[in-house]
C-alpha cells in the first residue's frame, strides 16, 4: 500500500527549517513514502514555494519522497525541467513534481494574466511533453566526465528539440543532465474530469478526491497502457487504518494521500522497511522512462 | 580589535572550477558536481572561513558551439535557487546568493521563491538580479527575440519594484498596474527575516550601472586591475549619491581568480599544469563566443582580429572591449587570448603565495578599488579549501577579516541596514 502525505502551505509557513526537518522525519517514521509540499488552495492563501523547500530538506537522511507543489498553469517548460533535474540530483532520485491545478484561477490577478480555462488542458499537456523532452534531452550516458580524453559530456548524446508548438516553442537541449529517476515522479490531483484526464496521460501517481474520479482515471490509464498509481484522498480525522487495510483490500486503490496539519501517528498497516538509496519510483514501483531520444 | 575596512568574500560555486580545464584535473570533484555532498563540503568550507556568501551563477542555454553542445567544458551550474536551497539546509551562518533573471520570469513567483529561501535560511538569502545578455536564451522561451538592453533593463526595475512591495506588503496585499506588469495579490507570508533577501548585481555598461547603483547592495564587479576598480567603485558611489543612497549601502567584489603555491614557482608550475589541460578547440570556442565573433575557421596561431570584430558588433560589452585591447597592446594569438579566457573567464587572475596575496587583497582594500572579493577558485574543493587555510589566516590576523561571524543573517555579514 502506497501511502503519501500532503502538507499545505498554511501548514508550513511560519515554521523554522528545524520544524520541517522534524516534522519530515516524524513523517518518514510513520511510514510514509513521500510528503508532498503543496499550496493551501484559495488567493491569497501563503506562497510557500515548493521546490525551495523541498531543495531546503534534501539533506534528510532515509528514502522518503519529497514533492513540490508546481503552478503548472504558470510554468514554462525549460524553467520547470531545469528545477527538478537539479532536485532531483540534489535528493538523490527521491523528487517528485505535484502539479498544483487551483493556481490558474487563484493566481490569476496576482500573476496579471492566466490561460482561458478551455485552454487548460491543451496547454498543460504541452507543459508535460516538453519538459518532460527536455529531461530526456540528455540521455543518461551523456554525462561522461572523461579527463584523458578531455570529455565532459558526449555531445552525440544531447539532442536540441526545435519544439514549435500551439504554447511554447523551445529549441533546448537542457542545459543539466538528465534527472536520476529519468523523469521525477509526475503527481497529478484529481478533483475533475479534467484532471483525470491529464493523469491518465501524464501521471505517475493520482490523488483522487473520490472514488469515481479514481475509477474514471484508471479506466483512461489503462487503455492508454499505463501505470499510474491511485490514492485516495483521506481528509484530517478521517484516518482510520482498519477502513484503509478494507478499501485497499477491495482493489479501488493502491494507497492513500493523508492531507495533515501535523506529522501523522504510526499507522496499524505493514510497512516494510525501504534501504536508504531507494529511490522514489523504485519505492512505488513506477517504471523508470527510457530517455525518447536513446536508441 | 582593529576597526578600519574589513575584507567581504563571495564563493563563485561552479561544476569543477573556474579554470575552463580544471574539471580534468585530478584534484578537481568532477564526478561529484550534481551531488549535495559536492555543494556541502564547498559550503562548509566558506563557513569555516566565515565567507559572506556563496554565490550560484545561472545560464538558460546549454553551451554550444555552432550547434552542438561543447563536449570539453564541464556543464552550467545547477539551477540556482535549488542549490542555494540545499546549502542552507546544511549550513548554519552562511549567506546563499542566487543568480536568477528578470527577463524570463513572473515578478510574484519569484517573491515567493526568495521570500521562501530567506524564511528557512533563517534570513541568509541574496538575489543576484540579471537580465540575460545571450540572445540565445530567448530561443528556450519563445519565438521573440530577445530584448534589447535598455528594455531589459527596464523590465528588470519594475520587476525588483513588484518583488519589494510583494516582500514588504507581508501578509497583505499589493496592487500594481505598470507597463510590464499587473500584479494584484498577497503573498501570505510574513515579512522576509532581512525584510529582503540582499539585492545583488553585476552590470558593468551604462544601463547596468544605474541599475547597480539603483537597486544594488553587493556588485559583482569584473576590473581586473586596481585603477579602472577604482573608478568604478568612485562612479557607483556618485551614481548611489544621485539616487540619495549613501556608498556604505553597497559592497562591491570583484571577481578574483587565485592560483597559490608555497612559493612563486610552485604556483607557476601549478599554472602551466592547468594551460596543458585546455582542450585547443575550447579556447578558440571561448573567444568566439565571448567577442560574438567565429573564429573556428581562422589559424589558432595568428592575431586576434580586432578590428573585423569590432565591426561585426559596434555594441561590444566594455568587458569584451578591454578584452580586445589587450589582445590588439600584447600582440596576442588567438590560441593565446583564448587561454586568457580559459584561465580566468576575464576576472583578475593572481599568481603566487597566501603571504603576497593577502598583500594584494590588503592594497586593494586600502586603496578603494573593492570591499572584498568574489572568489573563483580554479578548481573544486581543493584550491577553495586551500584559500581558507593559507590566506584567510592571514588577513585575520591583520586584523581586515572577521575572526567569526557576528550575527546569522548575510545582512549582518556585509554589514548592510535591513531596509525600512
Amino acid at each position: 500500500m502506497i501511502l503519501t502525505a500532503t502538507f499545505g502551505s498554511a501548514a508550513t509557513a511560519g515554521r523554522s527549517l528545524a520544524d520541517l526537518r522534524s516534522l519530515l522525519a516524524d513523517t518518514a517514521r510513520a511510514g510514509i513514502d513521500a510528503a508532498l509540499f503543496v499550496r493551501s488552495p484559495g488567493a491569497g492563501a501563503p506562497m510557500l514555494d515548493g521546490v525551495a523547500l523541498i531543495a531546503a530538506l534534501a539533506a534528510v537522511p532515509g528514502s522518503i519522497g519529497l514533492g513540490a507543489g508546481v503552478p503548472v498553469d504558470y510554468q514554462e517548460p525549460f524553467h520547470l525541467a531545469r528545477a527538478f533535474a537539479a532536485i532531483d540530483r540534489l535528493t538523490r532520485g527521491r523528487s517528485a513534481v505535484v502539479a498544483d491545478l487551483a493556481a490558474g484561477d487563484d493566481l490569476a490577478a496576482a500573476i496579471g494574466h492566466t490561460t482561458p480555462v478551455g485552454e487548460r488542458d491543451a496547454r498543460r499537456a504541452e507543459l508535460l511533453d516538453v519538459t518532460t523532452r527536455l529531461w530526456d534531452s540528455w540521455e543518461d550516458a551523456a554525462l561522461l566526465v572523461d579527463r584523458p580524453a578531455g570529455l565532459f559530456t558526449d555531445p552525440a548524446r544531447i539532442h536540441r528539440l526545435n519544439h514549435d508548438g500551439a504554447y511554447f516553442a523551445v529549441r533546448g537541449p537542457l542545459n543539466a543532465p538528465r534527472p536520476l529517476q529519468g523523469w521525477p515522479v509526475i503527481v497529478v490531483p484529481v478533483r475533475d474530469a479534467a484532471a483525470a484526464r491529464l493523469a491518465a496521460r501524464w501521471g505517475d501517481v493520482a490523488l483522487a478526491a473520490t472514488e469515481t474520479l479514481a475509477a474514471e482515471m484508471r479506466t483512461q490509464a489503462t487503455a492508454a497502457g499505463r501505470v499510474v498509481r491511485v490514492l485516495l484522498d483521506v481528509a484530517p480525522g478521517q484516518i482510520d487504518a482498519a477502513a484503509m487495510r478494507d478499501r485497499h483490500a477491495s482493489g479501488r486503490c493502491d494507497g492513500f494521500n493523508l492531507v495533515l496539519a501535523e506529522a501523522p501517528a504510526r499507522l496499524d498497516i505493514d510497512r516494510p522497511p525501504v534501504p536508504d538509496g531507494t529511490t522514489l519510483r523504485t519505492r512505488l514501483g513506477l517504471p523508470r522512462p527510457l530517455s525518447q531520444f536513446a536508441v | 580589535m582593529y576597526i578600519g575596512k574589513q575584507l567581504h568574500f563571495g564563493l563563485f560555486i561552479y561544476p569543477g572550477g573556474h579554470h575552463i580545464a580544471a574539471w580534468r584535473h585530478p584534484e578537481a570533484a568532477s564526478e561529484q558536481v550534481t551531488e549535495l555532498d559536492y555543494f556541502r563540503r564547498c559550503a562548509l568550507a566558506c563557513e569555516r572561513g566565515k565567507f559572506d556568501s556563496l554565490f550560484v551563477g545561472d545560464a538558460l542555454v546549454a553551451r554550444e558551439s555552432r550547434g552542438r553542445v561543447v563536449g570539453e567544458v564541464a556543464i552550467n551550474n545547477l539551477d540556482p535557487v535549488s542549490v542555494c536551497a540545499a546549502v542552507a539546509g546544511v549550513t548554519t551562518h552562511l549567506g546563499v546568493t542566487a543568480t536568477l533573471s528578470t527577463s524570463f520570469h513572473e515578478p510574484f513567483l519569484i517573491a515567493a521563491k526568495f521570500a521562501t529561501l530567506d524564511h528557512l535560511s533563517g534570513g541568509r538569502a541574496g538575489w543576484n538580479v540579471v537580465t540575460t545578455s545571450q540572445d540565445a536564451a530567448a530561443l528556450n522561451f519563445g519565438r521573440d527575440p530577445h530584448m534589447g538592453k535598455a528594455l531589459r533593463y527596464e523590465r528588470a526595475q519594475e520587476f525588483v519594484d513588484v518583488v519589494r512591495a510583494l516582500w514588504d506588503a507581508g501578509t497583505g496585499s499589493v496592487a500594481h498596474h505598470g507597463r510590464f506588469f499587473q500584479v494584484e495579490g498577497s503573498l501570505g507570508l510574513e515579512r522576509p527575516p532581512q525584510g529582503w533577501p540582499v539585492l545583488v548585481q553585476a552590470g558593468a555598461s551604462p544601463p547596468g550601472r544605474a541599475f547597480a547603483a539603483s537597486i544594488g547592495e553587493a556588485i559583482f564587479a569584473a576590473q581586473t586591475t586596481l585603477p579602472p576598480a577604482r573608478k568604478f567603485r568612485a562612479d557607483i558611489h556618485r551614481l548611489m549619491a544621485e539616487r540619495g543612497r549613501p556608498p556604505h549601502a553597497v559592497k562591491i567584489l570583484p571577481g578574483l581568480s587565485p592560483v597559490l603555491g608555497s612559493t612563486m614557482a610552485e604556483a607557476k608550475r601549478k599554472e602551466a599544469e592547468l594551460e596543458e589541460l585546455v582542450h585547443p578547440r575550447v579556447g578558440v570556442w571561448m573567444a568566439s563566443e565571448y567577442l560574438h565573433f567565429p573564429l573556428y575557421d581562422l589559424s589558432p596561431d595568428g592575431p586576434v582580429p580586432a578590428d573585423e570584430v569590432r565591426a561585426a558588433n559596434p555594441q561590444l560589452s566594455p568587458a569584451a572591449g578591454a578584452f580586445l585591447d589587450r589582445c590588439t597592446r600584447e600582440g596576442l594569438s588567438i590560441a593565446q587570448g583564448g587561454r586568457i579566457l580559459a584561465r580566468s573567464r576575464t576576472h583578475q587572475s593572481f599568481l603566487g603565495t597566501p603571504e603576497m596575496l593577502a598583500d594584494h587583497m590588503q592594497m586593494w582594500l586600502a586603496e578603494g578599488g573593492c570591499d572584498g572579493f568574489n572568489l573563483l577558485p580554479p578548481w573544486f574543493p581543493g584550491e577553495l579549501e586551500l584559500f581558507v587555510d593559507e590566506v584567510v589566516p592571514i588577513l585575520q590576523r591583520r586584523g581586515i577579516y572577521r575572526r567569526d561571524y557576528e550575527g546569522t543573517t548575510l545582512r549582518s555579514h556585509f554589514g548592510l541596514a535591513v531596509p525600512g
